[in-house]
């Protein structure tokens, strides 16, 4: 039997298998929502030390409840920031390497950056558990991002051919909202309350889509062919990726409006397979530390190859920042290691997987962006070493992903921050 | 609406069958389609060859799941148009990927269709699938029969994508050494 013939039979399963496949997964082992409960029995005066402790119950409460940080500290005027955890089934947050040092990032933040606030926005367009957005998507703006991006690479767009995503009914082109309501007035209506989020043009050689979190993306078909040497594939070697970002950067980055793009080659963690791979992403460098870092997070170019070698995919992030909620005083990388070896984290690897002392392998401060976030804020994200059960062929090591909210724990309550995606 | 009215509706020549069969079970049979073809104008084309291949199913036909009496048709119209859409182009979604992991459970020896008694070996398949633990089992059938991609079925098992990739890799092993010892497959 050939592998096709497998696939087809695969088809003809038993309905009861398929039932039992589909039947709820049992609950993953998730940190805050195992220590929820335990979280309101621990004897802490202060809201935002409760948020911490919510999400992980440390062995030994430090003598002080947040070792040192003072949790009714004046807020002045800055909102709290308000909302709740979600958990849910997820995969947890892990990466394999020999030695962290492996580990790429084009971060511009560093430990030294004496960084002492940070802006925090909110998504009015958070993607809610209905799976409508908070309000209807700037349908006008998306078509603008989308001729903008046509332009980019010489084309134009026709608007009475657009599809319109929505998470009811799938793809839409104008027929089919014609098609699917009776009058004009019905699909506006339909259209208003927020269940569409994406706006595609299909072009004779290229797709192009500009979401409600203003990104954009543009997919070749057929893909393009780079100049040989200047090429890049899946798991080429960290050199190869630098010698393509310079090629890229000269061939297509002048069409972005960035100041100073700077090339960034992040990843180098290794699959089953043991083999690496890296992400090329462009940011602009140009400003002080702080705008660097809004930069690096919120507007990035993205290139990506496919299977063979070619240039197949732009996808330009570059996320709204218009509704500004403050200026929030940020913790330092050192209260942040402190709340870490506390157990004071947002983490989803499973507890089992944690083994006694867990310390910092590598600490960086970014933005999380998941369309569910209602704040773009920033966190401390402390790689360490953790022990998960499964069998390698390698000898790598698992490093998990432990988050601490950079901003201060005073201006926190129950922080709706997680959209079980991981950035 | 019920499935036993839906296809009930099917059975009286309702043209109604097909609205509510959209209705109830159009998003499902999208994402079915959508996993493999990672198109929806193709996806949204097999969902509505869907309820005409239902439509002349049933009668005779009185599936017990109607759910996944749609999925296996989208599935399997899904699969067909693949094949005619891809042929000839660079390898696109899951699919490439799936047969090439599919491979290792099959007689590696057989480049072309074997004749094999296709009953006796899907009962041989069953009899692997309903021994399964049941986070083998949906790792199993999410790859397999929803051609879905390993971030997202780790995220419904709670492990990360590479250790439901190691999963599946065990799980293919044994498939292979279960035929072989059933007759279907040779060692090699």
């Amino acid at each position: 039997m050939t592998n096709e013939e497998l696939l087809e039979m695969i088809g003809d399963t038993d309905d009861a298998l398929l039932e039992k496949a589909e039947s709820p997964a049992k609950s993953p082992k998730i940190h805050w929502k195992r220590y929820a409960g335990i979280a309101a029995c621990l004897v802490l005066c202060a809201s935002g030390a409760a948020w911490y402790l919510r999400m992980h119950k440390p062995d030994t409460p430090p003598a002080d409840g947040m070792g040192g940080i003072d949790p009714t500290a004046e807020t002045g005027n800055l909102p709290i920031l308000e909302g709740n955890f979600q958990g849910g089934d997820m995969g947890f947050e892990g990466l394999e390497f020999y030695d962290i040092s492996e580990l790429k990032s084009g971060n511009p933040w560093h430990e030294d950056a004496e960084i002492s606030t940070l802006p925090v926005f909110e998504n009015v367009y958070v993607f809610q558990h209905s799976g409508t957005l908070a309000q209807p998507a700037d349908e006008a703006r998306m078509f603008e991002q989308l001729r903008e991006t046509a332009a980019i690479i010489g084309e134009g767009i026709d608007e009475t051919a657009l599809i319109r995503h929505n998470t009811n009914y799938g793809s839409l082109t104008l027929e089919d909202i014609r098609g699917k309501f009776p009058s004009e007035e019905e699909a506006i209506a339909y259209m208003e309350q927020g269940s569409f989020y994406m706006l595609e043009a299909v072009l004779d050689d290229h797709r192009l889509t500009a979401d409600a979190w203003f990104n954009t993306r543009i997919e070749f078909s057929p893909s393009i062919r780079l100049p040989e040497g200047m090429d890049f594939g899946h798991h080429d070697a960290y050199e190869q990726y630098v010698a393509s970002a310079e090629y890229l950067e000269d061939a297509y980055m002048d069409a972005f409006g960035m100041e100073e793009p700077t090339a960034c080659i992040e990843g180098g963690d290794y699959n089953i397979y043991n083999e690496q791979s890296y992400h090329i992403y462009f940011y602009d460098a140009a400003g002080d530390m702080t705008e660097q870092i809004l930069n690096y997070n919120f507007d990035s170019v993205k290139f990506a190859c496919d299977d063979v070698r070619q240039l197949w995919l732009i996808d330009r992030t570059n996320i709204d920042r218009t509704h500004k909620v403050g200026d929030y005083p940020i913790l330092t990388p050192e209260e942040a290691e402190e709340l870490f070896r506390n157990g004071a984290y947002l983490t989803t690897v499973p507890e089992e997987y944690l083994p006694e002392g867990m310390t910092t392998a590598r600490i960086e401060l970014i933005y999380r962006m998941g369309r569910s976030e209602k704040y773009y804020m920033p966190y401390y994200r402390i790689y360490a070493q953790i022990e998960p059960d499964f069998v390698r062929e390698y000898d790598t090591k698992t490093y998990g992903a432990f988050y601490i909210p950079a901003v201060r724990p005073e201006y926190l309550t129950d922080v709706e921050t997680w959209d079980e995606s991981f950035n | 609406m019920e499935d036993e009215q839906i296809i009930n509706l099917y059975w009286q020549r309702e043209e109604a069958a097909i609205a509510e069969s959209s209705r109830k079970y159009g998003t499902y049979c999208h994402a079915v389609a959508d996993s493999i073809l990672h198109s929806a104008e193709d996806a949204e084309e097999c969902v509505n060859d869907t309820w005409l291949r239902a439509w002349h199913a049933m009668p005779p036909e009185r599936p017990n799941a109607l759910r996944f009496f749609f999925a296996k048709i989208t599935r399997n119209l899904s699969l067909t148009r693949w094949r005619k859409t891809h042929a000839d182009k660079r390898g696109g979604g899951q699919l490439p990927l799936i047969l090439e992991e599919l491979r290792e459970c099959t007689d590696r020896t057989a480049d072309v269709e074997s004749q094999v008694d296709y009953r006796a070996m899907l009962e041989s398949l069953h009899r692997f699938l309903h021994a399964l633990p049941e986070r083998e089992l949906r790792l199993f059938l999410g790859r397999y029969f929803y051609a879905k991609e390993l971030s997202d079925l780790a995220g419904t098992c709670g492990i990360s994508a590479k250790n439901a990739s190691v999963i599946l890799c065990r799980v293919r092993k044994r498939l292979h050494d279960h035929f072989v010892k059933e007759g279907f497959g040779n060692d090699k």
